[in-house]
């Protein structure tokens, strides 16, 4: 054939083949690699079964989207063979995962043998109520919080999750939560506005914990499992508000002072705070008991502190917030080095430890300080560390084989005992001692749904200092730099469990295994996942 | 009296002695009294626990509260002669004056020679407007907030002024409490939850190397998701001037439920978004409610870190779209811009958003009195009010002020009366009183103000005995063209009024009984009542003292 020919036979046939490709539908079972599949599935409520209409099912791998239709059941077509990531939306509505059931997200396989998809959605638990006086009265604009417990590296912190008002029928509903457990908060509100109240004096609503606790101590978790919506009404009684009133000692004249309000939870509050002269302050709150803190710049712009807990049930008057300097914590840290490193490329030198200090017996946030170090020079301190009660935890960074043996302050064990800082007083140094013969652990875990669990070893007598790894696809977890002990090593299919808590721990401690690791030791060991129901 | 303090309060100590003899015996005693009982003024029922507070009529601050007990009574005792205004609120009683009708309400005048009445203080009970949000499935939408707007005419003037918003709850529940009678509307901004954008008309590639061997998806399945909501108004329509008021009595409840329709989302490429490529842009698409505030519309914006910004998940529409340089607001700029479907738009022309800025003076050179603020108002909205500094200075940014490109007329509202004299403005075209403010510009005003107002007070009488309550309509001559001339007050317990501010000319002064429901603003309305009102003709700086007859609303 002519060259002109020939070319325009071979575009005839390249085009052909293109459009036989693009119209391939029906190419299931084809050995073609552009062949395309189907994949269909349905979304279930995961507490009813019954199908979810108007889901949203989004795939990834190619991204497409699609609606469920009335009976949950949703298709998407074209798609080329392989895996893909599945996840599904609605409103009112958690996927596994985000409600804490299950561990990885759904993949799932494109082909000629594949099977419906059943994808699940957990409905959401709604609160909801109405609080009033004790006449019967709505109250207003009262917040209403919800706190959650979050589980962070086998430690429960308290945080308050949503907030809401109510409306003006007293009426309030908080949606979208997540099942679990919750406390219940209202209030306060302080009106200071308010010219007429109790006994001839502003009114306000001190804060109730649900169901009608001044605190959090005597307030009764909510258990909110999936779907449920609880009601739950709050009778708030109106009390005056005190007067707090007091002096601040040790002030520069004509530098002003910052004040702050702290609830139980360590949340800050807005009670207005006025300064007067004479260094005097004056300030109002409902009944409850509170943190005051005072903060102010001295000489050559240092930094003064104090602070006061104050318990409001009467007028309080004649209160004293001695102001002294922001305490500085030196850290000291004394390395034992039982081997000497080899001198060869790649040894590293001593690690440095981190310091971290978090406000202990604080429900709900809290502060939190760390240690300002430099590389370089073998002692660091904690500066502008505020009063307070702290609990204390030194990590190391990975590598090598070092462990934090001790942590000591002052005659204290920092490792089981918290810190307390007072304004004023002199702080002994930190002392912590780390030494390089730590012991390991590594091995296999066994069972299904391992992937994406934990291994948690607890030191015997020392359940703070426990440790976790997560477990990897293959079932292998390690655990590096522990010191030499005995432990409890034990394997679980969630990460949100409160493993630092012995009671906790009470519930799988049958199931775990022993363990004496010596220095240095390198231990390999095999576990049986435990699979924690909730 | 006037209960607004934007309109100034001149209120004269009451010296005119009424007909009635009474025996004070209240004066020889420790200062007066006023006392009465506040009842539900739908049911009649006495109603307790209400706070009442009281306060001299030239004040706004409170001096005194109290809280009416089981028989809804209350007191206030020791008071100096003269008048005092009488608030009142509660659960499910918003605040309110004694006999608030619109911003007007009646002040309690007590003195020697004054007949001292029992006070029967019908407060409003509050009404309510509740509803649910849905899409055109019917499903509930969970996200978003409802806008409430109040209709109303000040002056002369019809306005729609935004009043609250409420959000929408999980079971697509909104609810307004708290509300006065009035005539409202609603508008409720939100996104659909299931909205996903597809890539924009020059997006970078996607991520996922498996888009590369994906057949193509079936481009209607996915345009369902590419959807946005544009601000729907009250039942459920896209056109403000089609939005269905709701109105509510006192005490009543309505339920409003709004119906949203997604419509297709719209792509926007922005070039020359801002000088320097090398900071973030911040932007904000503004769409405007009901013609007055600007609200921000839902959508994703991507900055192409070249100048460039794609902007996608908005309804089509006319929008302020508008660019800040981040860390740089001496940068901001703006450009109106109209799409009805994907767009290219080249903001090379954005300019600085519109400012007005100026000086008001006092003819005679003297300081202007504290206070003195401007009002731009047009003839279909409210308008805006800007405070005037000490030095006579103000300045603005007309977007965020509601005040859009357009007409307004400039007034003067001060504690004394000021008339705008002359205006001479740069960057704006003056008419008069009246200036054109175009968008885009940086408008200069100079406005010369006198005292030249006038003033009308007066006395309220059948049978020569005081009327309280009446509403008091100054009525121009020619009231069809001059409606912004109208003024309106209501008659004190002791029958006085004060029309301030009035401009000067040719007016009749009508006091009508239980007039609060007629439409005042009309001219056949008001017509079959200045038969019997007092002719009075205003100049500046005059005051005048009149007394007219109170007359009653006629039969239908």
């Amino acid at each position: 054939m002519c060259p002109a020919a020939l070319r325009r036979w071979t575009t005839f046939v390249v085009v052909g083949a293109l459009a036989s490709l693009a119209y391939a539908q029906s190419a299931s079972g084809s050995q073609d690699s552009e062949a395309v599949y189907k994949l269909a599935g349905s979304v279930v409520n995961s507490v009813t079964g019954e199908p979810v209409r108007r889901a949203v099912v989004e795939l990834r791998g190619p991204q497409r989207f699609a609606f469920t239709d009335a009976n949950g059941q949703f298709e998407f077509e074209n798609l080329p063979a392989g895996q893909a990531g599945l996840r599904v939306r609605k409103p009112g509505f958690f996927e596994e995962r985000e409600a804490g059931q299950g561990s990885l997200p759904e993949t799932t396989r494109i082909g000629p043998e594949a099977t419906p998809v059943v994808l699940k959605l957990v409905p959401e638990g709604i609160i909801y109520g109405r609080a009033q006086d004790g006449a019967g009265d709505p109250i207003e604009h009262l917040p209403i919080k919800v706190i959650a417990a979050v589980i962070y590296r086998g430690r429960k912190h308290w945080m308050e999750r949503q907030m809401t008002l109510t409306d003006d029928a007293g009426e309030f509903r908080l949606a979208n939560l997540v099942p679990g457990s919750y406390y219940l908060q209202a209030g306060p509100i302080w009106d200071f506005d308010n010219p007429h109240g109790i006994e001839g004096r502003d009114q306000s609503f001190p804060a109730v914990f649900y169901p009608a606790a001044s605190d959090l101590g005597g307030a009764a978790l909510i258990e909110l499992s999936a779907g449920q919506q609880v009601n739950t009404n709050l009778i708030l009684s109106p009390a005056p508000l005190y007067k707090i009133s007091g002096r601040i000692i040790g002030g520069l004249a004509g530098q002003g002072v910052n004040f702050e309000f702290f609830d139980a939870l360590g949340n800050s509050i807005g009670f207005p705070v006025t300064e007067q002269p004479g260094g005097r302050f004056e300030s109002k709150a409902p009944a409850g008991s509170y943190t005051l803190e005072a903060n102010t710049f001295g000489g050559r712009g240092k930094q003064l502190v104090a602070n006061l807990s104050l318990n409001a049930t009467s007028d309080l008057s004649g209160l004293k917030l001695v102001l002294g300097p922001v305490p500085l914590i030196p850290v000291m840290v004394r390395t034992d080095e039982t081997h000497p490193s080899p001198v060869s490329l790649g040894s590293r030198g001593t690690p440095v430890p981190s310091v971290h200090l978090s406000q202990a017996g604080v429900l709900v946030g809290g502060r939190e300080f760390w240690d300002s170090s430099s590389p370089e020079s073998s002692s660091h301190v904690l500066e502008n560390v505020l009063p307070g009660t702290y609990s204390v935890e030194v990590s190391l960074g990975r590598g090598g084989s070092w462990y934090v043996q001790s942590v000591e302050s002052g005659g204290m064990d920092l490792l089981r005992e918290n810190l307390s800082i007072v304004s004023g007083a002199s702080i002994p140094p930190i002392e912590i001692v780390v030494r390089d013969d730590a012991a390991s652990l590594r091995g296999q875990v066994a069972g299904e749904g391992r992937a994406g669990g934990m291994v948690v070893a607890v030191p015997e007598g020392a359940p703070l200092r426990a440790r976790s790894a997560t477990v990897s696809m293959q079932g292998e977890f390690l655990l590096p730099n522990l010191a030499p002990g005995s432990y409890r090593v034990l394997a679980l299919d969630r990460r949100d469990i409160e493993y630092t808590n012995p009671e906790v721990l009470d519930r799988f401690i049958a199931q775990a295994s022993q363990v004496d690791l010596q220095a240095n030791d390198e231990h390999t060991l095999n576990l049986e996942l435990i699979h924690v129901h909730e | 009296m006037t209960v607004m303090p934007r309109v100034a309060i001149c209120l004269t100590l009451l010296v005119l002695s009424a007909s009635a003899q009474t025996a004070s015996l209240q004066a020889q005693t420790a200062g007066y009294r006023i006392h009465g009982t506040v009842v539900n003024a739908q049911t009649g029922e006495p109603l307790p626990k209400i706070q009442v507070v009281i306060g001299g009529a030239e004040q706004s601050e409170a001096t005194e509260s109290t809280l009416t007990e089981e028989a809804g009574r209350f007191e206030f005792e020791n008071l100096k002669p003269g008048k005092y205004w009488l608030e009142a609120e509660g659960h499910g009683f918003t605040r309110q004056r004694f006999e608030q009708h619109e911003e007007y309400a009646t002040a309690v005048a007590v003195g020697p020679n004054l007949e001292i009445q029992e006070i029967l203080f019908r407060a409003q009970p509050d009404a309510t407007i509740d509803g649910n949000i849905a899409d055109e499935q019917g499903e509930a939408i969970r996200e978003g907030n409802v806008m409430l707007f109040r209709g109303g005419a000040h002056d002369g003037t019809v306005s729609i002024q935004m009043v609250s918003t409420a959000p929408i709850d999980d079971q697509g529940h909104y609810r307004f409490g708290r509300l006065g009678a009035g005539t409202y509307f609603l508008a409720v901004l939100t996104h659909p939850w299931y909205a996903q954008t597809r890539p924009g008309l020059r997006s970078r590639p996607a991520f996922n190397s498996r888009a590369a061997s994906d057949p193509e998806p079936d481009p209607q399945a996915q345009a369902q998701f590419d959807v946005a909501y544009p601000i729907t108004y009250y039942p459920g329509t896209r056109d403000p001037n089609s939005a269905t008021p709701v109105v509510v009595g006192p005490g009543q409840h309505a339920s409003a439920d709004i119906s949203l329709a997604a419509v297709p989302a719209v792509h926007l490429h922005i070039s020359n978004a801002v000088g320097d490529p090398s900071r973030g842009i911040g932007t904000n698409v503004m769409e405007r409610v009901f013609g007055t505030v600007a609200m921000p519309v839902p959508g994703e914006t991507s900055d192409l870190r070249n100048g460039e910004l794609e902007i996608s998940g908005i309804p089509d529409g006319q929008f302020t779209l508008a660019l800040r340089g981040v860390g740089n607001t001496a940068g901001d700029r703006e450009k109106q811009i109209s799409v009805s479907g994907d767009a290219q738009i080249d903001a090379a022309d954005a300019s600085p958003p519109p400012t007005i800025s100026g000086m008001v003076r006092l003819d005679t050179g003297e300081p202007l009195p504290q206070f003195t603020a401007l009002r731009f108002s047009s003839h279909d909205q409210e308008g805006t009010g800007v405070g005037v500094n000490a030095k006579g200075r103000f300045e603005f940014n007309g977007d965020e002020n509601g005040l859009p490109p357009g007409l307004y007329e400039i007034s003067v509202t001060a504690p004394v009366d000021l008339l705008v004299k002359n205006i001479s403005a740069t960057g704006a075209r003056v008419f008069g009183r009246e200036v054109d403010i175009s968008g885009s510009n940086r408008v200069r005003l100079v406005v010369t103000v006198s005292e030249g107002h006038g003033r009308v007070d007066g006395r309220a009488l059948r049978h020569g005995k005081p009327v309280s309550g009446a509403m008091i309509v100054l009525v121009p001559s020619d009231m069809e063209h001059n409606s912004s001339l109208v003024r309106r007050d209501q008659s004190d317990s002791d029958g006085t009024f004060s029309l301030a501010n009035t401009l000067p000319g040719k007016y009749t002064v009508v006091a009508i009984e239980d007039g609060w429901g007629l439409e005042w603003l009309k001219r056949e309305v008001m017509q079959p009542f200045l038969r019997d009102g007092q002719p009075v003709e205003v100049t500046a700086g005059g005051r005048l003292k009149i007394t007219v007859d109170v007359q009653q609303p006629l039969a239908h």
